[in-house]
């Protein structure tokens, strides 16, 4: 991790109000989950804020995916830890989610008096088969990616095979493959020192 | 236990086990809230169209929902039980990853290229591949059988055209265009409401 944030190596603190600000603009327009993020982000906190520069930005961005939780929510804790500590991680929380909870709050009311409306019906009986549709393409995109490594091709149809033939838990096979990695590091660790001692 | 600390306690157990971000969560959030009689496989396909459709990362939007639902149930009728339960489940997902930023983030920072990390990380990327393959197929036999779904394997038919067409044309559009995800689905609900007049 090289360098750190403007605000901070000028000694200057950001406000909180201003990263809530900031988070809740990004926010109001983070269509399309955490993918989507960057671009905001880049003019947000970079071009106008100049809170960090892009390089330190992605490193957030890159760095918001191994913690667990999600990528947009996590990018904007992190540059709000960067600026002003565990306040920071605070507002910028708060205000990367502000608008999309009052959204659906919104759905959600309006739908207890509209959950026998004829147009919403109309149009849910259109938007299910489409996510449907996308949710398998993405699925699609992600497999033809995945398979190219046979770790990738065995660990991916593995996991299809124990969750959606055989009805184990996703919580479980996550533990589980935590588990698997941490054993795979263990083997590494092992064959390097065994390498090692056969060079002495 | 109350109805609150078990929603509480389910979102951060979400929030808890998403590695790699976003999509990873669905099938999560699905299995649990569809276990729980949260939500079944139908409302959670209105839930993630509308998550897509509204900003927001599908987790906390579905947290919200939910929430709110769970807090309605508590106390029918009660919009600040029902605004509680929303705020309680979007706080709860997020609240892992508060205490993991904060708990560890200079640790994460210097780090980051660990072989520890990377090994688990190369098992959990196809890991997560799996989980949203097996997502995507529950949700396209949701949305050409419907309630029927379970027992299609035993008494095999064919689908309406309507729906097998929208579940078609949105895969094509997603995995062979770079069109985004909000206009297919907007695509989708104009559709099902021209049929619908």
């Amino acid at each position: 991790m090289s360098g750190s944030c403007k605000g901070e190596a000028a000694g200057a603190r950001a406000d909180l109000r201003e990263i809530f600000i900031s988070f809740a603009k990004i926010g109001a327009v983070l269509f399309g989950g955490g993918y989507a993020m960057l671009p905001l982000l880049e003019r947000e906190v970079v071009n106008r804020r100049k809170w960090c520069r892009f390089e330190e930005m992605a490193d957030f961005y890159a760095m918001a995916q191994l913690i667990p939780g999600v990528i947009a929510v996590n990018t904007a804790m992190l540059i709000g830890h960067r600026l002003r500590g565990a306040a920071g991680t605070l507002a910028a929380t708060a205000g990367v989610i502000f608008a999309p909870v009052l959204v659906i709050l919104a759905y959600a009311a309006a739908f207890d008096r509209m959950a026998e409306n004829k147009l919403l019906l109309d149009a849910m009986a259109g938007l299910r088969p489409a996510v449907a549709g996308m949710m398998a393409g993405i699925a699609f995109t992600m497999f033809n990616r995945t398979r190219k490594t046979r770790l990738g091709l065995a660990v991916s149809l593995c996991v299809v095979l124990l969750v959606l033939v055989c009805r184990i838990s996703a919580v479980l096979v996550i533990v589980a493959g935590l588990a698997a990695g941490t054993i795979r590091y263990a083997l590494t660790l092992h064959k390097l020192k065994k390498r090692h001692e056969h060079i002495r | 236990m109350s109805i609150f600390a078990k929603l509480a306690w389910i979102f951060f157990k979400i929030g808890l086990l998403t590695v790699g971000g976003g999509l990873a969560m669905i099938p999560i959030i699905q299995y649990e809230m569809v276990r729980l009689g949260w939500l079944d496989n139908q409302q959670f396909l209105d839930i993630l169209g509308i998550a897509q459709m509204t900003p927001g990362a599908i987790s906390v939007n579905t947290a919200t929902f939910v929430g709110y639902r769970i807090g309605g149930i508590a106390q029918p009728g009660s919009f600040w039980m029902a605004l509680a339960g929303a705020l309680i489940g979007s706080v709860a997902v997020c609240a892992p990853s508060l205490i993991c930023v904060n708990a560890f983030g200079a640790f994460w920072q210097r780090n980051q290229g660990h072989p520890w990390i990377s090994n688990v990380f190369a098992v959990l990327r196809p890991l997560v591949t799996g989980l949203v393959i097996t997502a995507a197929a529950l949700l396209v036999l949701e949305a050409l059988w419907g309630g029927q779904a379970s027992d299609i394997m035993t008494r095999p038919r064919a689908p309406d055209i309507l729906p097998a067409a929208l579940v078609l044309s949105a895969f094509v559009l997603t995995a062979f265009t770079r069109l985004s995800p909000v206009y297919v689905l907007l695509g989708g609900a104009v559709v099902g409401l021209l049929v619908g007049l």
